[in-house]
């Protein structure tokens, strides 16, 4: 038998049944890991290319002013506004009353805190009618029920104290992290959007958007590093055939968390021939927005001859710091909480952006957040107990009359 | 039945096990990382 061995293992003595049965284990181990690599190999997920940037202002989605790059066009959002403005005139006969803003921020299971502001805002009776909401991620969700007003706080109420993890995403296989595009699919979170952004509320956002009213929510386009802001009235209000299924998927794109939840990829074409956009979390650039500082609103409306009030109200869903913890020392911990101490400063930062440019333009600015005298630990993802009790501490605020911060936090005139 | 195949089977549910329990682990510390990506 010894011919079937390794000469120096049998001749140093250390041939023995131990060392065989260990053999023979590693193999195994071997063979496994063959099987693991070649499954990882076919499961990989292929895509159309990505869109050059030289050629992306070519992209024709077949709906008109549908969306926006805030880093481009500037001119094409004031356009927007003024066809926005003209609208509102046409709706109220001339007296325009003041226009409202409201940016809802993303923030995960905390958007609970806005929903619950909202609809206690509602319940004390002096909840604006607001022109111009905004929505990223979390807020994204909401935006459409905080746009059509306080006639859809029942739903908004049951989409963040009636869900739990499982009505978000299921978790995917062992393999998800190198074979697939997330750790889980979303198919659940797309079932529960698609169930809201029926044909009523669609129609009804269409018709606001004739009043003059926009409600925008930001995606991230992963190949080309930026935002990109769409126009849902605009897609609302379109004939297009497959406008429900295109705003669910924008809105399951603004919800995005990179790496857990699938991107959303959508098909366009340039020349003929076919491309794919790849879009997350609008999180992954900014938390929250109201409008690109690229837009000067001051200028715009001097140019034009407008004159009319503007408040804005941001709403952001989260703490200002994330709460101190005792870091692990290991490699994926760190990496926890580097990534939520810059989401979170993110957040802090996109204050400051909004602040400045509602203060350059003339528009009064007023932020909430989730404060320290909510002492409820987190307990994990969509936590029911947790949300639930986030949507009353933000209701109750709202309720009492929420003392809007007029500054960003830390901030000194 | 062959006892190297035996042995070879037994080892090759050990390696599975032992894949599917690192790759769960890792699984979940990953989805906490991504979660860090809501602010917690």
């Amino acid at each position: 038998m010894s011919n079937h061995y390794p000469g120096w293992a049998v001749r140093a003595g250390i041939w023995t049944r131990e060392f065989r049965v260990f053999g023979r284990l590693f193999l195994s181990l071997l063979v496994v890991l063959g099987l693991n690599l070649i499954v990882v190999g076919c499961a990989s997920t292929d895509r159309l290319p990505a869109v050059p940037l030289s050629i992306a202002s070519k992209i024709n989605i077949d709906i008109p002013d549908a969306r926006f790059y805030p880093d481009t066009d500037a001119q094409r959002l004031a356009a927007l506004g003024l066809q926005a403005y003209k609208r509102a005139q046409a709706a109220h006969h001339g007296h325009l009353p003041t226009n409202y803003f409201l940016a809802i921020s993303g923030g995960g299971d905390d958007g609970a805190f806005g929903a619950g502001l909202l609809a206690g805002w509602s319940a004390r009776g002096d909840r604006p009618v607001f022109g111009l909401v905004t929505g990223v991620s979390t807020g994204a969700l909401s935006a459409p029920f905080a746009f059509l007003g306080s006639e859809y706080d029942a739903k908004l109420k049951q989409v963040y104290t009636d869900t739990r993890a499982d009505d978000i995403f299921k978790k995917r296989t062992l393999l998800a992290a190198v074979a697939n595009d997330a750790m889980t699919d979303t198919t659940p979170l797309r079932n529960m959007i698609a169930s809201f952004v029926d044909k009523a509320m669609i129609d009804r956002i269409a018709e606001e958007y004739g009043k003059g009213r926009l409600l925008l929510i930001m995606t991230t386009n992963l190949d080309q590093g930026r935002s990109v802001i769409w126009n849902i009235g605009a897609i609302a209000a379109s004939g297009y055939p497959g406008k429900q299924d295109l705003i669910v998927d924008i809105l399951r794109a603004s919800a995005a968390v990179p790496g857990l939840f699938p991107p959303v990829m959508l098909d366009v074409s340039v020349d003929g021939k076919r491309y794919q956009e790849m879009h997350v979390d609008g999180g992954a650039v900014a938390q929250a927005f109201l409008y690109p500082p690229s837009l000067n609103l001051k200028s715009n409306s001097a140019r034009f001859g407008i004159q009319r009030k503007r408040v804005a109200y941001v709403l952001r869903n989260g703490r200002l710091f994330r709460p101190e913890e005792n870091v692990k020392r290991q490699t994926l911990s760190i990496a926890t909480q580097a990534i939520s101490t810059m989401t979170a400063t993110s957040g802090v930062n996109d204050t400051y952006r909004m602040y400045l440019t509602t203060k350059r333009d003339g528009v009064g600015f007023n932020l909430a957040y989730i404060d320290n005298d909510f002492t409820l630990p987190y307990k994990g993802p969509f936590d029911q107990g947790y949300m639930r009790a986030l949507f009353e501490y933000g209701y109750e605020k709202g309720k009492a009359g929420y003392h809007w911060h007029k500054t960003p936090p830390g901030y000194q005139e | 039945m062959n006892q190297r195949l035996v042995w070879f089977l037994l080892g090759a549910v050990f390696a599975s096990l032992f894949w599917a329990i690192a790759m769960s682990v890792l699984n979940e510390q990953l989805m906490q990382t991504f979660f860090g990506f809501g602010g917690h």
